[in-house]
């Protein structure tokens, strides 16, 4: 229902979108059988492909040229996807979007090798855009990503954060690429600056919201829809939204520092699953998206009006509100 | 120039490189990146040998550096179980230092040769990919697949300032570098994947001899040649870089006078 949803609201940008879809699979293209094959059965696990969405969209600001948009929206999702492949490793995951990752059907070893061939295949593609400004902002975001990361890891199984730190994380995390891809979109369609920036914003504004669902999501959603365990992330040590905002609960405090003890059992994982998705933190965490939410489409409504906005408008808000 | 005032450069430019690592927490559980001397050596060929040293060459120099610094990071992640913290941040590293890379390159507007490293990158991960890719190839294939894995982004380095002629020295010094240093791991006892990959070629494709005899006679081969190059390349290396690359490999200079009389 919800894969509906989404390709009804792609619908507009279909054939651009296949053919970002075929150039994906052209540009992972490797000589060696192990990397074409490990990348393509990344590729093929799907996803939303929302970065390359936004770069699209963005550049209907400016003078649109597919055969001109595709060299970053490929990048992009290269990139997404690249770091997929490495944070399987990080998280020692086994399954992703309800398939075996690359680092549990090979090795991790083969999974960085992967991403590095991913990655650097992103980068060669990019060089097609001659823009410096560009590259400075890709690199910039990809660098800041990375730091996000380290920080992350560093703030594992640490209870006592504060919210901002979690919106500084989830800035890095997912906020800054989606930025990118609207802000690159804009520049290299040659879109006018002030056009350029607000989709920035929009793109950030959205990313944040994006992060802040996913998080929920962790919690709402059943095993069988994320493709691995509801409660993911907190088992593993990320201290996401909706626990910051139980932390300090008496009710819940000692449960939670068991989760994170690593002892839980999986009758005891549902169990506090099913306590947390009951509390008034999901609703908590749904406010804040919501907020930034209305940000991403302040920051639209400046724009002129056009079929993009309209999509952007669209996107934006299933986001906000997706299932899964 | 004084083997010493190699030996400054080398130094200079490691702590240059270092100025860009200032993340804490990455420095507290993964270390400094490696920086290994010979690297920034042949990376300072060129200056080393008197050739215009500008800052695009020096920021170029420390963007392959870090190249290596990723790609060696992402080597020390175990195949099973990367799971420790000081595994997770080593993977974070190794993208952070490729961040890097690129984030110098693109300051410098320098997108022709973002181009050409990351064309190398690619097939130096095909490469090492090739180990776990179950092919079999003969000793020499294996040699050149090793020789591109460790030379191929300076060597790109090279080509992109018309310093070419550098090539064949890189391709030498590193090779042997690596030949010992599996030779070393032969000697203590401890298997690499690339040993296995050549034990496996071995057997199915029949070597003349056994892959750690071949290794050791490419070791020998590899420094004669290099003495060679040395011998012939006063036009290119001044004495002092001559002496810093005999010293480097541990050459046997009268070895190489003694073969020469013979011919």
């Amino acid at each position: 229902m919800e894969k509906m949803k989404l390709k009804m609201l792609y619908s507009d940008m279909r054939s651009d979108l296949d053919f970002i879809e075929k150039e994906l699979e052209i540009a992972v293209n490797s000589s060696s059988d192990l990397l074409n094959e490990a990348s393509l059965h990344l590729l093929h696990a799907g996803g939303k492909r929302i970065r390359p969405v936004f770069v699209l969209l963005a550049g209907k600001f400016g003078h649109y040229q597919i055969d001109q948009m595709k060299n970053v929206a490929v990048p992009l999702e290269l990139i997404h996807m690249a770091s997929l492949v490495h944070d399987d490793v990080i998280d020692d995951s086994e399954m992703r979007r309800g398939k075996l990752t690359v680092k549990a059907q090979w090795n991790n070893r083969v999974a960085m090798y992967t991403g590095d061939f991913i990655f650097a295949r992103a980068l060669e593609y990019i060089t097609k855009i001659q823009n410096p400004q560009a590259h400075r902002i890709l690199s910039h975001a990809m660098v800041e990503i990375c730091v996000g990361e380290i920080i992350q890891i560093e703030d594992k199984f640490k209870l006592d954060q504060r919210l901002q730190d979690y919106f500084r994380r989830i800035k890095r995390k997912t906020a800054l690429l989606i930025a990118s891809s609207c802000e690159l979109g804009a520049i290299v369609s040659g879109a006018d600056v002030k056009t350029a920036n607000h989709l920035k914003r929009f793109g950030y504004y959205v990313g944040m919201s994006f992060q802040i669902i996913d998080d929920i999501l962790d919690f709402t959603s059943s095993d069988k829809e994320l493709g691995k365990p509801a409660g993911s992330d907190l088992i593993q040590g990320n201290i996401t939204l909706p626990i910051l905002f139980l932390k300090d609960s008496p009710e819940f405090r000692p449960a939670l520092e068991y989760a994170l003890s690593g002892n839980m059992t999986e009758i005891e994982r549902l169990a506090l699953v099913k306590r947390i998705r009951e509390s008034d933190a999901i609703a908590k965490s749904k406010a804040i998206s919501n907020l930034y939410l209305q940000k991403a489409l302040n920051e639209i409504n400046a724009l002129p009006t056009s079929l993009a906005k309209k999509s952007l408008r669209e996107i934006a808000l299933y986001m906000g509100k997706r299932k899964f | 120039m004084s083997e010493k005032i190699i030996q400054q450069n080398i130094e200079q430019l490691k702590s240059k490189i270092l100025m860009f690592v200032r993340h804490r927490t990455l420095r507290k559980h993964t270390g400094e990146p490696d920086l290994r001397e010979d690297r920034l050596f042949f990376l300072l060929l060129p200056l080393l040998n008197g050739y215009q040293w500008t800052d695009e060459h020096e920021k170029s120099a420390i963007s392959v550096a870090f190249i290596y610094s990723a790609l060696t990071a992402h080597d020390q992640i175990k195949e099973l179980n990367a799971s420790s913290k000081g595994q997770q941040l080593t993977v974070l590293a190794g993208d952070y230092y490729s961040g890097l890379y690129y984030q110098i390159l693109a300051k410098d507007s320098n997108i022709q040769l973002i181009r050409s490293l990351s064309n190398g990158i690619i097939d130096i991960s095909e490469k090492k990919a090739s180990v776990y890719d179950d092919v079999k190839l003969s000793f020499t294939e294996w040699m050149q697949t090793i020789q591109t894995i460790e030379s191929l982004s300076i060597e790109q380095f090279y080509d992109h300032y018309g310093f070419s002629f550098y090539k064949t020295f890189v391709r030498q010094g590193l090779l042997i570098h690596r030949i010992e240093y599996e030779l070393e791991l032969v000697k203590q006892g401890i298997g690499s994947r690339f040993q296995e990959s050549l034990t496996e070629s071995e057997r199915e494709l029949g070597y003349p001899q056994t892959w750690l005899a071949l290794l050791n006679q490419e070791l020998t081969k590899q420094k004669f040649k290099m003495i060679e190059e040395i011998s012939q390349s006063h036009h290119l290396l001044n004495h002092s870089v001559q002496q810093f690359l005999v010293d480097l490999y541990e050459l046997q200079l009268n070895e190489h006078v003694s073969v020469m009389r013979e011919r």
